[in-house]
């Protein structure tokens, strides 16, 4: 019996194509235009709201008497009736793995979204 | 023939399998390469707490891990919830304790002794006397503090078995030790759940958590400690870690109010009963073990630069002190690993 190679050349080719087609479809997701982050907002510790950080995001979020905004790549405690303010003083966070809470109204904020080893995994303070 | 069309067929079987094989490589390569990780939300101790796993759905063991926290706050340590061993110490004076809670207070004891004071848990009628946890905290009247400076002193509690007796007047506040103990009770959540690894932040205390098995390869965890500025929570420094540690700083820059134009921040020193004065905005303590993490950096920052090496290289601490010059101190052994993230502060090394 003549020996016949299990693949062909032309099969190696239709299996290459196939491959191709998968990379191109992930390939955005891969080196997409920008990492984008998303803001995970929750409340009495379930999650309320996801907003995805990007340029000209403009939002604001009223709960448990505090209000959250939302302005272009960061996210913030813009109002609150809690006595210490602490989440106000807190400030501006832009940066993957920070949070911040309104202790007293059980709000809290937290960056989440697509890390390479360069970004920080989770802010100290 | 026949055979020929046999072969074609399983050649077709074999290379779909080939393709969706290697295709599902390739998603399993990116989604990995992404990070996927999974996070849970809860509040216990009075303080927000987040908690990271490497992978899959672990919202069982976020919630036992929440449940714990807080039960160790108001049945352990907390001196305002009636339910808690500490607030029956304060009541009565004397107090039998549980086996956890007595370690806690043992080991939190020998920290006050080994810092000659600069941490003390005794200082609770200050604490309460000061309230920086209140919407309109004043300056206490100057003989109420003088009073209750006098009741302070850790040398006046003693230890008989598991029972626990104040000096007179005396009320116990664990409030600078809580959350790194919090983070010392999710070690041991982590351990009895088999978790691989895992970050935890209580109230911006944090750990890093790899069982022993894990290999670190390249792989670090890339720390962030926040700037001590009020309104600027841009990162000040970033720490690559490779092993489970316990992150806590104290600064003066979160918890104060202002009165006559003076800045009251809420570490109170315990020899003079009112907030540090000193030349330290914020230090931070990096130790294997909660308590001791947590404890240190109040003691530290008691202490100042100067005086806290002693008790650094007795708990075998590494710590990092920022002062009001944007110097960043960073001792020998993390130095290293530490790069500055805010350009107006600049790293010196702590001798």
């Amino acid at each position: 019996m003549n020996k016949i190679p299990f693949f062909k050349k032309s099969d190696l080719l239709i299996i290459g194509i196939f491959l191709l087609l998968a990379l191109i479809v992930f390939l955005p997701t891969l080196f997409g235009k920008e990492k984008a982050l998303t803001a995970v907002i929750t409340a009495d510790g379930e999650t309320v709201t996801e907003i995805r950080l990007t340029d000209n995001a403009e939002e604001e979020i009223k709960i448990n008497d505090t209000v959250i905004k939302i302005n272009e790549k960061s996210v913030f405690f813009a109002e609150s009736n809690c006595p210490d303010k602490v989440c106000i003083r807190t400030g501006k966070l832009d940066s993957h793995g920070d949070s911040s809470a309104c202790v007293p109204n059980r709000v809290s904020v937290y960056i989440k979204g697509e890390k390479t080893e360069d970004d920080i995994d989770i802010m100290a303070y | 023939m026949k055979q020929q069309i046999k072969t074609k067929k399983s050649k077709a079987v074999i290379t779909v399998v080939i393709v969706i094989i290697l295709t599902a490589a390739v998603i399993f390569f990116i989604s990995d390469a992404f990070y996927k990780t999974d996070e849970h939300f809860g509040y216990a101790m009075g303080s927000e707490i987040v908690v990271v796993f490497d992978s899959g759905n672990n919202k069982e063991i976020a919630d036992t891990l929440f449940s714990r926290i807080n039960n160790l706050d108001t049945k352990g340590i907390s001196r305002k919830s009636a339910d808690s061993e500490i607030f029956a110490l304060n009541k009565n004076g004397s107090y039998e304790l549980s086996e956890e809670i007595l370690g806690y207070m043992k080991q939190a004891a020998d920290i006050c002794d080994t810092s000659g004071g600069a941490l003390d848990v005794t200082i609770g009628g200050l604490s309460s006397l000061w309230d920086f946890d209140s919407s309109n905290s004043i300056l206490p009247d100057i003989t109420q503090i003088e009073t209750e400076k006098s009741f302070c002193g850790y040398e006046k509690m003693t230890f008989n078995g598991y029972t626990v007796t104040l000096g007179k007047n005396q009320t116990v506040d664990m409030g600078a030790l809580g959350k790194g103990i919090a983070c010392d009770v999710a070690k041991n959540v982590f351990k009895e759940n088999n978790v691989k690894k895992a970050l935890l932040s209580v109230g911006g205390t944090v750990m890093t958590y790899a069982d022993e098995n894990y290999s670190w390869g390249n792989h670090t965890w890339g720390i962030a400690v926040r700037t001590p500025e009020t309104g600027d929570s841009s990162p000040l420094l970033r720490i690559n870690m490779t092993e489970n540690k316990v992150i806590s700083t104290s600064g003066n820059y979160e918890k104060f109010f202002e009165e006559n134009g003076i800045l009251y921040h809420h570490i109170l020193d315990p020899k003079t009963g009112y907030p540090v004065e000193n030349n330290l905005k914020s230090v931070t303590v990096i130790s294997e073990n909660g308590l001791v993490s947590d404890a240190l950096s109040t003691a530290c920052f008691v202490l100042g630069k100067e005086y806290s090496s002693e008790l650094l290289k007795k708990y075998n601490a590494q710590a990092i002190f920022v002062d009001k010059q944007n110097n960043v101190y960073i001792t020998d052994d993390i130095i290293n690993s530490c790069t500055i993230l805010n350009d107006n502060y600049r790293i010196s090394s702590y001798e």
